[in-house]
């Protein structure tokens, strides 16, 4: 009877010294609880979901004991003061807090609260805006759309509007001037040498057989073709020799044919 | 007294004898004959551009032949010196003193065979030569004999090797033909001459005989005949209008997009000489534009340059050229 009583006596003290105990820690340092006993299922630490929490409780080994089980636990104080170590733990199985544990956890400081150095304020930097490129690939393309049609519309309007210049004289054209002038007998010595160019080219024109020809080619051809040549040598005559027997008249008569 | 028609048609004959003469050995080619003639009478420089075997040599020799000209032949190789070609002075162990050795240059018709092969420095000296008619050996100056023309060969499809002229070098030379083959009734006409050469016998021995046997020693004519001939293509009319259609020319050359380089004012004083040249060598007392166009492409088409932007389009000097010769006349 007396071994009944001593065991239960003996049982009641561990078990109430285990549960209840206080224990303090420097703030920020860790420290160490070995055999922790806290009956019923198995333990862990309540996950942290912020920044608040005043403990941060680290399980290091779990041992199996009489109605429950012992706990290697470090404890790191975050906040000064005192806290119960039944905030910050749960059942694993029911997930339900431990609310019959006494423990409690001081953290203590070196220097009054007020002097303690707080962590400074975190600038919020905003992430440059991500997405949406569909929206912007479409804007640009619209933007582009609008500047071709203006390209298109503007353009369109200025050709419309544009005059063109006069197109060069054709060889005849030009051929008409100068006969005219050459039987009136006032060519300069350009004139007379650009009339001698235009005759010789209005007839490589005018001859089939002398259009692809090259000119040196083309020329000594046309100085023997019956058609061609009785001008050619006449205008020879009359623009390179050193003495002419050609009269202006001879000239006009000859320059005829290119008047029409 | 002959009268001035009388004396071009003497000189004119004079020429065509001189070509009868050549077209007895040489077979076509009716044109170099023509372009040497050309150059002869206004002493300016030939430059002929084509394969090997086109009777070049035979050409020049048979020239010299007939107007009775001293002719030289240097064959261009990368190892001649300037004192190949001009001359040198020579230590004379006998006397102790230096003795002008004149090298070939000093004749009438020089002949230089590949003229790109040789190194810059030996075309410059010739050029030079060219250029001023005197070689200056040592500290004497000797004036080159008259008349005095060059002309040079070169071979346009051997390109390694050989140390291309320059433009400024091209320039002195008043004309540049490219040679063609000839024709197939031209070819057949010189296999035909060839079979009836024959065979020379010397002493005791005999040697096949080419086309350079033919060659005789008979002159057409007489030096002052030659000298007749120059004088007359000096003489020979070009009016003003002429004059325009040569600056018409030349400055299509300077002003055309594709043209790096036109002609230079050489070209057209090399233009007006040869068309003057070729009127007399036709019978014509003055020069008519047919002369320049048939002279252009050998007067100004190896003194232009086509530009980087024309080459890489794929076109031509010839192209160009005919190009700005159609537009003359358009």
């Amino acid at each position: 009877m007396i071994r009944l009583l001593l065991f239960i006596l003996l049982s009641l003290h561990a078990h109430g010294s285990k549960l209840s105990f206080e224990r303090s820690s420097p703030l920020g340092l860790p420290t160490t609880i070995t055999d922790y006993y806290i009956p019923g299922s198995k333990v862990e630490v309540i996950p942290r979901k912020n920044s608040d929490s005043s403990l941060v409780i680290r399980i290091l080994q779990t041992k199996p004991a009489a109605d429950g089980f012992r706990y290697d636990l470090e404890v790191y104080g975050l906040d000064p003061g005192t806290h119960k170590l039944s905030d910050f733990l749960r059942y694993v199985d029911t997930k339900s807090p431990i609310s019959h544990l006494p423990a409690t956890f001081q953290i203590t400081t070196q220097y009054p609260l007020e002097t303690l150095p707080k962590p400074s304020e975190l600038e919020t930097v905003s992430p440059e805006k991500l997405g949406g490129y569909k929206k912007l690939v479409i804007a640009l393309g619209l933007f582009w759309l609008v500047i071709l049609l203006l390209i298109i519309f503007y353009r369109k309007k200025q050709i419309a509007d544009f005059t063109a210049p006069p197109p060069p004289p054709s060889l005849h054209e030009k051929l008409h001037v100068l006969v005219t002038n050459a039987s009136r007998g006032n060519l300069t010595d350009h004139e007379r040498a650009n009339l001698e160019r235009l005759v010789l080219g209005h007839w490589k024109e005018k001859i089939p057989a002398l259009e692809k020809l090259p000119p040196a080619r083309a020329l000594v051809q046309l100085r023997a073709h019956p058609e061609a040549s009785p001008l050619i040598l006449k205008l020879e005559e009359w623009l390179h020799a050193p003495k002419t027997t050609l009269s202006q008249n001879d000239i006009s008569t000859l320059l005829i044919p290119f008047r029409k | 007294m002959k009268s001035t028609s009388e004396s071009l048609g003497d000189t004119a004959a004079y020429l065509q004898n001189i070509r009868e003469r050549v077209g007895q050995i040489i077979v076509g080619q009716d044109v170099v004959v023509e372009r040497t003639i050309i150059a002869l009478l206004t002493s300016g420089h030939l430059l002929l551009e084509g394969m090997p075997g086109l009777a070049k040599t035979l050409l020049v020799n048979t020239i010299s032949k007939a107007l009775h000209l001293d002719f030289r032949r240097v064959q261009f190789t990368i190892d001649l010196l300037p004192s190949d070609i001009l001359g040198s002075e020579i230590l004379d162990e006998k006397s102790g003193e230096f003795r002008t050795h004149k090298g070939p240059i000093f004749t009438n018709l020089l002949l230089t065979d590949e003229i790109n092969r040789a190194a810059p420095k030996v075309q410059g000296a010739l050029l030079e030569s060219m250029q001023e008619r005197k070689v200056t050996l040592g500290n004497e100056t000797f004036s080159l004999p008259t008349p005095f023309l060059v002309i040079a060969t070169q071979n346009p499809i051997e390109q390694s090797g050989t140390f291309e002229l320059p433009e400024a070098q091209l320039d002195r030379f008043m004309l540049c033909h490219r040679l063609s083959y000839p024709t197939p009734e031209e070819e057949e006409e010189i296999l035909r001459r060839n079979l009836k050469l024959g065979v020379e016998k010397k002493g005791e021995g005999a040697v096949a005989r080419t086309e350079f046997d033919l060659v005789t020693d008979d002159a057409v004519g007489t030096p002052q005949d030659l000298i007749d001939a120059m004088e007359a293509t000096h003489k020979i009319h070009v009016s003003e209008v002429l004059l325009k259609h040569v600056v018409d020319i030349v400055e299509r050359t300077r002003q055309h997009p594709d043209l790096e380089l036109g002609c230079s004012p050489r070209a057209g004083i090399s233009l007006l000489k040869a068309s003057r040249a070729r009127a007399l060598i036709h019978g014509r007392n003055y020069a008519i534009p047919e002369d320049l166009f048939a002279l252009a492409e050998d007067v100004c088409l190896h003194r232009i340059r086509l530009s980087y932007e024309a080459l890489a389009e794929g076109k031509t000097p010839q192209g160009i050229l005919q190009q700005i010769l159609n537009d003359s006349i358009s």
